[in-house]
């Protein structure tokens, strides 16, 4: 049974809509892209869509009371949810400098959350 | 100097107990203080002003528009003239800036412009018109009125249409900010023994023998003989509880635009008006008014409404407003709005004030019906009530210890840069600016939660600074404020309102809801 | 009585402009740069903006809006820059003479040689657009709440109606759902998204979040707190039409509607401004009209993408240590003209034809398979291909002197837009 899914293309300010054609998970085609990126993009978001995940953690002792954070790549779309309510439960020591791993390896997927900038220790 | 914060118990019994904490209630607990310090003062909402006296338009009348031989008139014109005595030793800016009345082609009602000549209907806007106003103002004891010129007119304000024909100046017209005086005579009440207890709403008067015996409240009994039903909206409700109505208050809601400072400080000089000939003018129509802080404000609308809580602005009102004015100023910069605001006056179905003393419940005295111009009239209104109160007991002597200077808080934005100076020696805090578009400093927003009218909210706060008031309007300013509120109230931040219970303005900490499930 | 300072640089805003022109002014030659910024740090909007997409053009690196600043931040610290936090600017004169206040100096007075003015903008607020309604507590502005999660760690509702579908809602729109709030839907009263389709995508459909296109809010409902907001579809007018008039519970409006580059100083000291951008009318070293006195950022139009505010700064920091080294007589103006399909230009004015000159310049309406181009006299001295080009995001042009080679008397320089790539 083939089913088509739609995507819209981020890549360039044309923006096309994307249709993908895949059948038990084997891409057939991809339309309505002008390029060859599009039609990358579209099997990309069909296949393994990832994201980078940015949020903030609660922080102890520091000239802030949250510290933003980011994966250091993008992790798989279906895990982002999780992983927010797993940082969530996260509290971390003031001080903190930029790129200090906060939480290792999330969500087992073999990639750090980050520390996002320097905070200082509140005086 | 007493703080009223709501947690402090009502007292058992009070010599006079007064009822809403408008302009109106205010004013009378002032008078009063110079007698009395037994005094008791109660609030519903979380602050004075909070009711119709928040949302007026500033305007301190001279009279002319009130209809001759009511009370509101009587009392409009005596009040205009004892304003500088009043607002003395307050703190409070008071100017008579004056108010030009544009008489224009709209000004007679259409039906008469359309069947006259066009000559004598010139004849009657350009000559006959003016001088009947300048008349009526004489009659009602209103001296300050003449008549201006075409020319005249573009002279003083070159931004009215040239469609005025003629004009009517009112040089005794001013303008004073109607939660900043309020606040200032609840202080000086306070200052002088008054006991001012907000979040206290009255639900009942127990009268006995024809005779007022206690006021009932949400948070308790306080025994009194005399209670001053200055309520606002809920006068006749109040007034029903002690069996001393026989009026009923039909709300009628006023919006107004607010503009740009920056843009439109020099725009008119004094305030500007449109007359026009009404049959049953329920409104003067409202104005174009330089407000004392240098903003130009528009309005105000008058809409009859049913309910005594609805204060929303239409889409039809605003451009209403727009309307209104695009006529009497066509180049206003209307893009340079920054806030609309309304309220809802109180007034009676009689259109006019109800005051008095009730002879079917001794002791209970009505302030009641008190619509445009209760600002003006406010100082006659407590003169007048004073007597009433006198001749059911209280004393008529005035105090050795009454103490009529309420010191005005610094205000950071209008020093010179020596005063800043020697502030911030003082008060660090006077060094950072919370507010931005008001230069508002951290001091000043801690000296209003713990003014001697405390203010425990934002826009109590608001009223007090004018943090939030500018063309951000709280946006930069907004959480710096409630943080500062929560220090010193010593409450999570997530408690504070923006005006009493049911404002919040958190819904808590972050990673908060993430947690819930 | 108190020393006044005198800089040989004055910068106002210690945001990504302020930074970048802070250090491009220093790195030219300056040595008495002060820095004056009114918050407790430096970085400006940015600490903020802690989703990803920024520097991909400066450091050829997809950073967050705090990683970004943190590098201008870490060589800030490095040079010898006198920074001024928690210090806020009252007012400033035709003069360039700066009065500015904090709580340990007191009173501070400024005469600096040159000055930098990095204010960025507001936030476009409710009244402005004159949402009808009532006024209760949970009407906020997106930029205001962004600042409430991610610097004071506060939830400013639970569940949210956004209005305007910038970037700033749309990146809002996955901020609140990252945190647990409900996102009913974001309004859009024209009929395309304002933002960047990555945003839409990225903030929207990951989390199934509606977008109603051609719809504005008629209504606020709730006395002390938001209860509902009353949205309707629009006409070509872009006015409500009544019959599709409908109730949403929410308990928090926030608005994306639009930016407003903050020029109050700029007004008291009497900088011309130009009405298509709410600016400063700036030349090609980002020098306004009053000689001495720079601009850049977002306070000279608002700009999106951070890459070209850092451009516009190290232009602006180098006029600026210019100016303050070499002197300069500015040669009388030229006036660079929007043309077809485009909106405005930075800068305004051209004064000297002799440098590299970047172009800033946003396009009115949508457009395929175009060329935009810069024309002198009529001719065209500069070309770039575009597959679409779209009002959200902003075109960069640059011309050098060569390009202009062959043109004795400049007397009018336009930028347009034409169709068809070749």
């Amino acid at each position: 049974m083939k089913n088509k899914h739609n995507y819209v293309c981020i890549n360039c300010p044309l923006s096309c809509s994307l249709e993908l054609t895949e059948e038990n998970g084997e891409v057939f085609k991809v339309t309505g892209n002008e390029c060859k990126v599009g039609a990358r993009y579209a099997e990309e978001e069909f296949k393994d869509p990832r994201r980078v995940v940015t949020t903030t953690i609660l922080v102890r002792d520091g000239t802030l009371p949250v510290l933003p954070v980011r994966t250091a790549e993008a992790i798989p779309k279906r895990l982002v949810i999780d992983a927010v309510r797993a940082l969530a439960e996260v509290v971390v020591q003031a001080p903190v400098t930029e790129g200090q791993v906060i939480y290792p390896d999330i969500m087992n997927t073999g990639v750090d959350v980050i520390a996002s900038r320097d905070l200082m220790k509140e005086d | 100097m007493m703080q009223q914060l709501e947690r402090t118990a009502l007292p058992r019994s009070a010599g006079v107990v007064v009822v809403g904490a408008g302009v109106s209630g205010c004013s009378i607990a002032r008078e009063l203080t110079r007698y009395t310090p037994d005094v008791v003062i109660l609030e519903k909402e979380s602050d004075v002003a909070d009711g119709t006296t928040k949302a007026n338009n500033a305007e301190v009348h001279s009279g002319i528009g009130e209809e001759y031989g009511t009370l509101k008139q009587k009392l409009n014109v005596r009040g205009n003239r004892l304003y500088d005595q009043f607002v003395e030793g307050l703190g409070v800016d008071f100017q008579r800036q004056g108010l030009l009345i544009v008489i224009t082609r709209r000004s007679l009602p259409e039906k008469t412009t359309a069947r006259l000549p066009r000559p004598v209907v010139n004849f009657l806007l350009k000559k006959v018109l003016p001088r009947l106003i300048v008349l009526s103002g004489r009659r009602k004891g209103i001296d300050g009125l003449r008549v201006v010129s075409r020319d005249e007119i573009f002279r003083m304000e070159p931004h009215v249409t040239r469609n005025a024909v003629a004009g009517v100046y009112d040089r005794t017209y001013g303008m004073v900010a109607p939660y900043k005086l309020t606040i200032a005579l609840a202080e000086s009440a306070v200052i002088n023994g008054a006991r001012l207890f907000l979040n206290t709403e009255v639900t009942d008067i127990k009268v006995e023998g024809g005779r007022v015996k206690a006021v009932v409240t949400n948070r308790g009994e306080i025994e009194t003989p005399i209670v001053v039903n200055a309520a606002g909206l809920f006068a006749d409700d109040v007034a029903d509880m002690a069996g001393a109505g026989g009026f009923r208050i039909h709300p009628r809601k006023g919006a107004s635009l607010l503009f740009d400072r920056q843009e439109t400080a020099e725009y008119v000089t004094s305030s500007v008006s449109e007359f026009k000939m009404r049959g049953h003018a329920k409104t003067k129509g409202g104005g174009a008014m330089p407000t004392l802080e240098g903003n130009l404000q528009l309005g105000p609308t008058a809409i009859e409404v049913d309910d005594k809580n609805d204060t929303s602005i239409s889409a039809e009102e605003i451009e209403e407003i727009f309307e209104r004015f695009y006529y009497l100023l066509p180049d206003f910069p209307r893009a340079s709005i920054i806030s609309a605001f309304s309220g809802l006056r109180a007034p009676t179905e009689e259109e006019d004030f109800v005051i008095g003393a009730s002879d079917r419940a001794h002791g209970f005295v009505n302030v009641a019906g008190i619509q445009s111009p209760g600002l003006a009239s406010a100082p006659a209104i407590a003169e007048m009530v004073m007597g009433i109160l006198h001749d059911l007991g209280v004393p008529r002597s005035v105090r050795d210890d009454f103490d009529p200077v309420r010191p005005a808080p610094p205000r950071f934005a209008e020093l010179d840069d020596e005063k800043r100076d020697r502030l911030i020696e003082q008060d660090p805090r006077y060094g950072t600016v919370v507010c931005r578009c008001e230069y508002v400093t951290e001091a000043e927003v801690v000296n209003a939660v713990h003014g001697i009218v405390p203010a425990t909210n934002m826009d109590a706060v608001k009223r007090r600074t004018r943090v939030g008031m500018g063309r951000c309007q709280g946006g930069f300013c907004g959480c710096r404020v409630a943080q500062i509120l929560a220090v010193e109230l010593g409450i999570p931040v997530t408690e504070i309102t923006k005006d009493g219970e049911g404002g919040w303005v958190f819904a808590g900490e972050t990673k908060s809801f993430l947690k819930e499930t | 009585m108190k020393q006044t300072r005198k800089p040989e640089l004055a910068v106002i805003g210690a945001g990504p402009a302020g930074l970048g022109a802070a250090l491009a002014a220093t790195e030219a030659g300056l040595k008495d740069v002060m820095l004056i910024e009114r918050d407790i740090e430096l970085g400006g909007i940015l600490p903020q903006c802690i989703h990803d997409g920024f520097g991909s053009i400066v450091f050829k690196e997809v950073l967050t809006g705090p990683q970004y600043a943190q590098r201008y931040i870490d060589e800030v610290e490095r040079a010898n820059i006198d920074v001024l936090l928690n210090t806020m600017v009252l007012d400033m004169g035709a003069d360039r003479r700066i009065t500015a206040v904090n709580a340990t100096d007191g009173i501070i007075e400024i005469e600096p040689r040159s000055v930098v003015l990095a204010m960025g903008c507001r936030e476009r607020t409710r009244h402005q657009i004159l949402i009808p309604g009532f006024r209760p507590a949970g009407v906020i502005m997106a930029g205001a709440a962004q600042r409430d999660i991610n610097i004071e760690g506060l939830m400013p509702g639970r569940k949210m109606v956004i209005l305007g579908s910038g970037d700033i809602g749309l990146i809002m729109a996955r901020r609140f759902t990252l945190e647990g709030a409900e996102v009913e839907g974001v309004y859009e009263i024209m009929d395309h998204p304002g933002g960047l389709t990555r945003n839409v995508v990225q903030c929207l459909n990951d989390f199934d979040i509606p977008l109603h296109l051609s719809h504005g809010a008629t209504f606020i409902h709730g006395r002390k707190r938001v209860e509902a907001v009353s949205v309707a579809a629009v006409d070509e007018n872009l006015k409500p039409i009544k019959e599709t008039e409908r109730l949403v519970e929410c308990d928090t409006l926030v608005l994306s509607v639009g930016l407003i580059p903050e020029n109050e100083l700029s007004k008291r000291a009497g900088i011309a401004l130009d009405q298509a951008t709410n600016g400063p009318f700036v030349d090609e070293r980002m020098e306004t009209s009053i000689d001495g006195i720079f601009a850049c950022g977002n306070v000279v139009n608002v700009f999106d993408l951070v890459d070209y505010v850092t451009h516009s700064a190290e232009t602006a920091g180098r006029g600026a240590a210019e100016y303050v080294l070499e002197g300069r007589k500015r040669e009388k103006p030229v006036k660079v003209t929007p043309g077809r399909n485009v909106f405005y230009v930075v800068p305004q004015y051209v004064s000297d034809i002799g440098r590299d000159i970047d172009f800033y310049f946003r396009v009115q309406h949508p457009e395929r398979a175009v060329r935009t181009r810069i024309l002198v006299g009529g001719e065209p001295i500069e070309s770039k291909k575009h597959r679409m080009v779209r009002p959200p995001e902003m075109i960069k042009q640059g011309t050098k002197p060569a390009d202009f080679a062959g043109k004795r008397a400049v007397s009018e320089i336009t930028v347009e837009v034409v169709p068809g790539e070749e």
